[in-house]
């Protein structure tokens, strides 16, 4: 619990950082906010997530997730709320968790602990949340937009921003520390992004199931 | 031609700007090559790059191009006009996503006052709210003193910039907005806190050489560096608010103009990208400025009409096309918006 709750703590200061460092966040970007926490603290916190639970357990884990981060971002706008963004960003946070509740499922049988499988899983999250920076003079030398486009799509901050529609490439920091802001780009396409991420959790889940049965 | 004035009409006591008869001419022919490339690489739904801010760019460079093309000319006009119109979201934006929504929806607005069609006059007119909502201010939780106040950005994100600033600011001067709105004295404040001039900005950053950084404390050619791009849109963007050119603050941008005064580069960046865009933007600001000479800091009078259109001119590729080929940065890898951007300065040049 507590090692959660320093998880959570460090990554909403991080977040906090990157997008602004400022009390005026704008609705879209505490709606990203929010739901990366969610996210986070999930990861660590629930039974799941340390690979010996059944499929259903995931599922209730995921939906609850998506009802917690709906809910925070609905009562978060209190004025200006939307429902609309609430719903992307719970069913983007169902979507997310589902693939990395199998991913973490899978690579703890891979690896034979559940601690290890999360820590590996966390190093890869930051490097795929973080390739705008990190390959953003690639991008800039490439000038190609498919290769940007690539690297968002192919990230969780970056999909969870199109569900928010969040320009988070255009963000002060983002903007400062990457080229990628001022390069031709698009944002993932919702509906397809949704649906690649659901295939890639079914795919894991199917894989990781597949594996228990070749131990047995 | 009553929208050509409202772009330039804080230089209408100027006298006629004088420029080579043959320059002219050959000006005029590469307005109709860069034109020529564009139609042959128009979409058939009337589109460029299947971008809304390009599609509206190109539309301004044949409606203001010494041809004068209408609607009246037919389906190359009409269709990305039909093409911008289908863009046009509920709460007044134009664009394609959610991304850029402040620059399609400038550029958009300028082009479709640029048709003279008094039938879009409510498109525009929501379009301007939209544009003047962005802007930072009380209601989003921002006081006067916060560097951000009176900024306009991309519109995906708070961030306000002044490229995007100076855009907004043109659209709403191109299409009338009101001149007594307090959006004009928001705009100015910002404009201030991009300015390295101690004496009008209040940033512990400012420098004093005159010159206009991209947002307060940043300059994508390092650290808070004044630099062609943006003191030209800082000066148009001074002009187009209402600031007299008399103004320190308009004269310190021009001073910094006559002292870094080339067209080999774009002055004060550390590489070619944003080269295209100074090249636009120069010419948009030296014709607001409204004098046909610039006598630079060491004395040396220059035709600045002459110059913008020989070097433009030397950039030309034989397909009628003009492209950065050494950065991506910002499009200028795509032709499209490149040639359109080119024919839009040749315009203000040849004028």
């Amino acid at each position: 619990m507590l090692k959660s709750a320093v998880v959570a703590v460090v990554l909403a200061q991080g977040l906090w950082v990157v997008l602004g460092g400022s009390t005026h966040l704008p609705r879209e970007a505490t709606a990203l906010l929010l739901a990366s926490l969610v996210l986070a603290s999930g990861f660590s916190l629930h039974p799941a997530s340390e690979g010996r639970s059944g499929v259903g357990e995931l599922v209730i884990w995921c939906l609850a997730l998506a009802i917690g981060a709906t809910a925070l971002v609905a009562f978060r706008g209190r004025e200006n709320s939307d429902p609309i963004l609430a719903l992307r960003v719970g069913s983007a946070v169902a979507v997310l968790a589902l693939v990395l509740g199998s991913a973490h499922r899978l690579l703890a049988r891979l690896l034979g602990s559940g601690d290890r499988a999360r820590l590996a899983l966390a190093v890869a999250l930051g490097l795929a949340g973080a390739a705008p920076v990190w390959l953003g003079p690639l991008a800039d030398r490439l000038g190609s937009r498919a290769f940007v486009n690539g690297v968002l799509w192919a990230s969780p901050l970056g999909y969870l921003a199109s569900m928010t529609e969040y320009d988070y490439l255009r963000s002060r920091w983002f903007y400062v520390h990457s080229p990628v802001g001022s390069l031709r780009f698009d944002a993932p396409p919702k509906g397809r992004t949704t649906a690649a991420y659901l295939l890639l959790g079914s795919l894991l889940l199917g894989a990781e199931h597949v594996r228990s049965r070749c131990r047995r | 031609m009553v929208f050509s004035l409202l772009l330039i009409a804080p230089a209408a006591a100027a006298a006629e700007p004088e420029m080579d008869p043959a320059l002219r001419s050959q000006a005029q022919r590469a307005v109709d090559g860069g034109l020529r490339y564009l139609r042959t690489h128009q979409a058939p739904d009337g589109s460029w790059s299947g971008s809304v801010g390009v599609t509206a760019i190109a539309l301004r460079a044949f409606l203001e191009s010494h041809r004068r093309y209408s609607e009246a000319d037919g389906a190359f006009i009409t269709r990305p006009v039909a093409f911008i119109l289908e863009h046009v979201n509920e709460d007044g934006w134009i664009g394609e996503a959610h991304l850029n929504r402040n620059y399609n929806t400038a550029v958009a607005i300028v082009a479709l006052q640029a048709t003279a069609n008094a039938k879009y006059a409510p498109i525009i007119a929501n379009a301007q709210e939209f544009l003047a909502g962005l802007q930072i201010d009380g209601g989003e939780g921002y006081d006067k003193g916060h560097a951000y106040y009176g900024g306009i950005g991309y519109g995906g994100d708070e961030r306000p910039d002044l490229s995007n600033q100076y855009l907004a600011i043109e659209a709403l001067r191109a299409s009338s907005f009101d001149p007594q709105s307090p959006v004009w004295e928001r705009a100015k404040l910002f404009l201030d806190r991009c300015q390295n001039r101690s004496e009008s900005n209040d940033q512990a950053w400012a420098g004093n050489d005159g010159g206009f950084t991209y947002m307060p404390g940043f300059s994508p050619h390092g650290g808070t560096a004044s630099y062609g791009g943006m003191t030209h849109a800082g000066l148009i963007s001074l002009l187009f608010a209402g600031v007299d050119k008399s103004d320190p603050r308009v004269q310190a941008a021009y001073d910094w103009i006559r002292a870094n005064y080339t067209l080999e580069r774009n002055p004060g960046a550390r590489d070619a990208s944003g080269l295209y865009y100074y090249y636009e933007v120069f010419a948009k600001s030296m014709a607001a400025f409204g004098e046909s000479s610039v006598v630079t800091s060491d004395g040396t009078t220059r035709n600045w009409r002459e110059d913008l259109t020989r070097k433009v001119l030397s950039l030309q590729h034989e397909d009628g096309s003009w492209v950065n080929s050494e950065s991506p940065r910002w499009w200028e890898d795509d032709k499209n918006l490149i040639t359109a951007r080119m024919v839009v300065a040749l315009n203000l040049t040849t004028r």
